[in-house]
This record gives C-alpha cells, structure tokens and sequence, in this order.
C-alpha cells in the first residue's frame, strides 16, 4: 500500500505566525490520513527560532498522529540557523526534492 | 574611567606595557565607535511581529560587499531574534504602536547591532544561565539566547535614560579581531556606557 505524500511550500519569512500555520495545515493534512509531509523550503528567505519553535510542533504533532514529517531545499540562512539550534539532530532534511522523491516516488 | 584605566594597568610586566596601551587605544577607540549615536544607521518600526519583514529588508539595503557573507548571515539571523524579542517579551503589555528601534554600524572589521526597547526590561542574565543548562531538542521555546550566545562575540542589554532599554551586540568579521578585542574586558562596558549617557543626558548611545 503505497502511502500518501502531501508537500507544503511556504514562501518568505518562516517566524512564529507563519510556522503556526504551517503546523495547523500539517495537522490537518495527517488527520486527512496524509501519511508523510514534506516541507519544500526553496522560497523560504529567513526564518527565526519562533518558526523553528512551531515546525518543532508540527514534528511532534504530526509524529503522534503516526505521520512522518521532512524538509528539504534549506538556504543558506536556514541551514545556519538549524545548525547553531542542532535542529540537524532532529529534523531529516534532504538537499532538494528530487532527493525526497527519490526515496519515497515509489511508496 | 581614567580609574578603570589605570587600574588595568597594575601588576603588569614592562615587557607587556606596549601591547597593553595597544590593547587600550583598541579599546577606547572601540567604545567610542560604539557610543558615536550619530553615525548609526537607523530604522524605527512599530512592536509588531509583521514589522520583521520591514527590519529585515533595512538591514539588507546596508549590506557592505566587504562583511563576509556568513558574518552577514549570522547578524541577520540574530537581529531577527533580537526583534522578535522586543515584541514578544519586552513589550509583551504595551500597544503596537510603541517604537522598537535598531541600530547598525558597519565598521572595517565588525558590526555593531542596537536594539532599543521601551519595556521594563527582561532577565538576560537568568535566560543566558537556562540556555547553558541545555535546551532541549524538543523545546518550543527558548532558542532566541542561545542563537544570541552563537553569533555574538560580546552582547550586553541594560538600562538607558528616557525608559529604554539597549540590546548592544558585537559581532567581529574573524576570529583574530575577535582575539585582539578580547582584552577588552567587557565586564565594565555597560556601566560605563550608562554613566556616559547620564552624564550627556542624550537618550541614543
């Protein structure tokens, strides 16, 4: 049974207001039997530790709810901030979505 | 000050003599650069959390080709926290409408970030000794400090006159400036910094 992908591509800056919303659509999404979400981070230009606090959430909500939840396409400034708060050690990110897809296009 | 001078002065060899008035021509120069308000770029915006986009894209209109592009990216990054802070914990009970001010100065081998706020003040001291017991993976809060604790190679927050309150962060280009301006001795930095004020009787560092 193959399982069902939902991926969420957030645009601009990630703080606290926007990563709520982010965790609310990925609560929806795993209780609509979504099975992994995906966050596509190419259009992210910053994002603060409050958008980090909420995406932590939506981790935590989603893998309760027996989802899986992942990132990928990290710039610069998001990557850095990841690493000075260890979110590495968490968070699976994949480089690009062709990387995602490689692992999950065929469920 | 002269006192604080002088007093650094004690106990020292005299082959040490010369890289101490070094250091201490770095570090007169340094604070003044520091305390000279007048040659601050500066942005006022209203305590909202939608304003960050508005301070994010002043900051970006100062870049200087000669900042490195990971220093500028770390200042970035803690200048966001440092906004965020303000609207959410300084000015936590006050309207939307009450003024956060930053600060940039670009010099040759730093950059000096100024954070003004109007609140009563918060508990750095109490957030630095949390963020140093660890913070948890998991943790949804509680990451402004420790990305300040990351990036800042000195940062200080304390009292100025009008009601405000300074956020100062320091952040050299590399880590050799960063060595030389170590003997510094930041501990009195503040205290000075006020008293100076005081005695101007200027709000604006």
């Amino acid at each position: 049974m193959s399982k069902k992908i939902e991926i969420i591509q957030p645009a601009g800056i990630v703080d606290g207001i926007i990563g709520n919303e982010l965790r609310q659509q990925a609560i929806a999404l795993v209780q609509q039997e979504t099975d992994i979400i995906l966050i596509d981070c190419q259009d992210i230009t910053f994002m603060n530790s409050a958008g980090i606090g909420a995406l932590v959430a939506a981790l935590k909500a989603v893998k309760n709810a027996g989802g899986e939840f992942y990132l990928c396409s990290l710039n610069n400034q998001v990557q850095m901030i990841f690493s000075m708060t260890k979110m590495n050690r968490i968070f699976q990110v994949f480089t690009d979505r062709e990387e995602f897809q490689g692992k999950f296009a065929n469920g | 000050m002269q006192q604080e001078y002088s007093k650094s002065c004690n106990h020292i060899s005299s082959q040490q003599i010369n890289q101490n008035i070094t250091q201490e021509m770095r570090k007169f120069d340094l604070e003044t650069q520091i305390r000279a308000g007048d040659s601050y770029s500066r942005l006022q915006v209203n305590s909202e959390l939608s304003s960050l986009g508005k301070v994010l894209s002043w900051f970006e209109s100062l870049k200087d080709p000669l900042v490195p592009r990971r220093i500028w990216i770390e200042c970035q990054t803690v200048l966001g926290e440092a906004f965020d802070n303000v609207v959410i914990h300084a000015h936590k009970d006050l309207p939307s409408t009450t003024t956060v001010e930053i600060g940039i100065k670009i010099l040759s081998q730093l950059i000096i970030i100024k954070v003004w706020d109007q609140g009563p003040g918060f508990d750095l001291e109490s957030q630095r000794y949390k963020v140093s017991q660890g913070v948890d993976d998991y943790a949804e809060h509680g990451r402004g400090v420790q990305i300040l604790e990351k990036v800042a190679d000195y940062f200080s927050y304390f009292s100025v006159p009008n009601g405000r309150n300074c956020l100062l962060i320091l952040k050299f280009f590399d880590e050799q400036s960063h060595l030389n301006h170590q003997p510094l001795s930041l501990n009195c930095f503040s205290d000075e910094l006020v008293s100076l004020e005081e005695i101007d009787g200027e709000c604006q560092l």
